[in-house]
């Protein structure tokens, strides 16, 4: 099999690196890639499951631009309708139809949604969502999971991280995953001061294994937070409308106050949502918030076409179905080889590693082997899958990870 | 990451960080002795026929031994003796052999020069740090005394060994300043590969050492305590080294010169002059991992983490 060259990647790069703060910051940093030189870091363009880097290489994407693409990239459907509404106008003086369109199609779809709001980033929605509960309860703290990822606000990283003061972070106490009892426990021992509960519908970390709610945790949570008077917020943004088109809650069994969401809303045009219960509407309403670009109405009519074609396409259906078949025939394969790969998290976002690798440098390795063969694997997060995912693309899969596991043999070390 | 190149925010220069700047001075600088001794002809003659234990105290606080014997200088932490138990517990500045017991994973190989806790190698050295020949202790009545010391403006209390004090006056001062000269890089400085080796050696081993003493001294380091939760790191200059490892056990973390096997967390510099600047701050170590001069492999959360730990040491020591 041919193995890619990234040489335009790294040339780009070190012209960017000497006029952009880290070249390429946040997600699509090369920093997690293990070894960055075997992954290209600047994209061209896409089409269904696949993009090209700037060096001409194809690759099957396996990370969805890190979520926002789920119906595949320049998905025909969703870009005419974008571009239809391009052609009228898209930042106008005044808000577009299409946002009361949204709205409402979001209220039809999720059940326990009486309103809905529009930003442009997941980290907008959850700083709004946790200032929406402040203002509903006159409290100041955010409970929330040790590592959970909700943005990049000062308030969501951890201290000692550069640009976070301890001030940041005092209102934010972080207990651990999958722990009904320790929430009941701050909420005892700081009784009337916490504002919310914030998480994602389970627990998907880097670097770790995926974990699901353990059986009755989210109706536990659902109940300390209705018995002291707690704002739940779900940061949906990752997960939202891949496990399931009403929201991951209905898929996990509980009603949150808030939802969030974001990656799969418009297959990639830039729009993220709130929907909320209609007991928090005019706190809602109280909060001053807002942004340059937030009322553009092409990501509106992207978003109205992608939710049309995810129901159409039965799409978290698909992407369990292909991601089962994916994960299943890596498996097989891993063992194969005398590997035991383990797959954790849903598996429309599977989360992959191999137990016999404390280091993780194996995984590194196979990751590395993939990417360079056409198979766009991160070793860090959990992978994504799309509705463009093809039988084809799966058998081409399946071959570039039979040789790469193959490639570790001969190298050694496996 | 910058190593030591860059220092944050002024410090509040009180007691808590001069006992942190203390620590740092007596552990992590003081031990580059060793390597100037090791790899500096003219300072190897200097101290070729001494046979003499240095003791540095700081009244409650940390103590350290640096011991001149067979042509060869060792430097090791006295915790307990200065009434500071915590202080070798935790950045137990050890040997190998220590550092496999603590955390049974990433053994120190021997080699290069991984033997710190000379006492466990050395017959000769009795368990107390007082080795044969004579000792000299110098005492400090605080950490700031100390650091004055290092600054160069503050003069110790000999409390025994007066008969020493002319080899602590000559040859120590003389060995004291050139390791100061190695550590105080110029861009002129560097263009010599002698002297670019000897600084990036001892700015590695500095960083290294300097890891278990900021993560249990200095709070903003501390908060990344939870991390470094097992397994080693490796940080290592291709082609030949140096290397440092840290040994991630349980209840201590033990900072090791030389090659550690099999960490769990890789960071290899292309070469040396790669590695220097990337010690001194000087890197743009996100362009040098992206095209592969910095190496970056294995459990990259402790590596970063690492990063922002290291980021400490110059608000203390630069
Ligand atoms: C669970 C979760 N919440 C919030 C965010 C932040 O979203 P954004 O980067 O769009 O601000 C992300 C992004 O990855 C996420 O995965």
């Amino acid at each position: 099999m041919e193995t890619y060259s990234f040489a335009g990647s790294q040339a780009l790069f070190r012209r960017a690196a000497e006029v952009i703060p880290c070249g390429i910051y946040g997600h699509f940093s090369p920093a997690p890639l293990v070894p960055p030189t075997s992954y290209p870091f600047f994209a061209v363009s896409g089409k269904g499951s696949h993009f090209t880097d700037v060096d001409g290489n194809d690759f099957i994407d396996y990370m969805c631009a890190y979520g926002p693409m789920v119906l595949g990239y320049n998905d025909p459907v969703v870009d005419e309708a974008a571009r239809k509404q391009a052609e009228k106008g898209d930042t106008l003086m005044g808000a577009s139809p299409l946002m009361v369109d949204l709205a409402e199609r979001l209220v039809e779809l999720i059940p326990f949604a009486d309103w809905a709001f529009f930003a442009k980033n997941g980290g907008d929605m959850t700083t709004y969502a946790t200032m929406i509960a402040r203002a509903a309860t006159g409290r100041s703290k955010i409970v929330a999971i040790e590592g959970g990822y909700h943005g990049v606000a000062a308030w969501m990283q951890g201290g000692g991280h550069h640009g976070v003061v301890p001030q940041d972070t005092e209102n934010v106490v972080r207990i651990p995953w999958n722990h009904a009892a320790a929430f009941e426990c701050v909420l005892e021992e700081q009784p009337g001061r916490i504002a919310a509960f914030i998480s994602t519908p389970y627990q998907h970390l880097t670097f770790a294994d995926n974990e699901l709610p353990a059986e009755g945790y989210w109706q536990r949570i659902r109940e300390l937070c209705d018995r002291h008077g707690v704002v739940l917020i779900l940061d949906d943004v990752r997960a939202g409308f891949r496990l399931d088109l009403r929201g991951s809650n209905e898929y996990f069994g509980f009603r949150p106050d808030l939802a969030c969401y974001c990656k799969a809303i418009a297959n990639g045009y830039p729009i993220s949502a709130m929907v909320g219960r209609g007991e928090l509407k005019s706190e809602a309403a109280g909060v001053f918030y807002t942004g340059s670009y937030w009322f553009q109405a092409v990501p509106m009519a992207a978003a109205l076409a992608c939710i049309d074609e995810l129901q159409r396409r039965d799409a978290p259906a698909y992407m369990a179905d292909y991601g089962r078949r994916l994960t299943d025939g890596m498996k097989r394969i891993a063992d194969a080889h005398g590997h035991d790969l383990k797959v954790t998290g849903p598996p429309q976002m599977p989360y992959l590693r191999l137990t016999d690798d404390e280091s993780t440098m194996l995984h590194q390795r196979l990751c590395a082997e993939c990417t360079r063969r056409g198979a766009y694997f991160t070793s860090h997060h959990n992978w994504l899958v799309s509705c463009a995912h093809t039988d084809e693309d799966l058998e081409r899969t399946l071959a570039i990870v039979e040789e790469a596991f193959t490639v570790l043999d001969e190298e050694g070390g496996t | 990451m910058s190593v030591l190149g860059t220092a944050g925010a002024a410090p509040r220069r009180d007691a808590r960080y001069e006992a942190v700047r203390a620590r740092l001075n007596l552990h992590a600088v003081l031990p580059g002795l060793e390597d100037v001794v090791a790899g500096d002809a003219e300072m190897a003659a200097l101290v070729a026929g001494t046979d003499l234990t240095v003791h540095f105290k700081v009244a409650g606080g940390p103590a350290a031994a640096v011991r001149f014997a067979g042509g060869r200088c060792r430097v090791w932490p006295l915790g307990a003796e200065a009434g500071d138990g915590g202080e070798a517990a935790v950045c137990g500045a050890g040997s190998g052999a220590e550092a496999d017991r603590g955390a049974g994973n990433g053994a120190a190989r021997d080699g290069e020069s991984s033997d710190r806790g000379g006492r466990h190698r050395d017959g000769e050295d009795r368990a107390d740090g007082r080795g044969g020949g004579g000792t000299v202790t110098l005492w400090f009545t605080s950490s700031a005394h100390l650091n004055r010391m290092f600054d160069g403006s503050g003069t110790p209390i000999p409390l025994r060994g007066f008969g020493k004090l002319g080899f602590m006056q000559k040859e120590f001062t003389q060995l004291s300043d050139r390791l100061a000269h190695y550590l105080k890089p110029t861009p002129e400085l560097l263009v010599d590969p002698d002297y670019l080796a000897m600084n990036t050696r001892l700015m590695l081993t500095t960083a290294a050492f300097a890891v278990p003493i900021l993560l249990e001294h200095d709070p903003p380091a501390a908060g990344f305590r939870r991390v470094f939760d097992g397994g080693s790191i490796a940080l290592t200059v291709l082609p030949d080294g140096p290397s440092v490892g840290l040994v991630l056990g349980p209840q201590r973390i033990v900072a090791v010169k030389g090659e550690i096997d099999s960490p769990t967390a890789l960071i290899r510099m292309r070469d040396v002059h790669i590695a220097s600047a990337f010690l001194n701050g000087t890197l743009d170590t996100f362009a040098a991992v992206a095209c592969g001069d910095v190496e970056i492999s294995g459990q990259l959360p402790k590596v970063d983490a690492l990063g922002l730990v290291l980021e400490r040491v110059p608000i203390y020591l630069s």
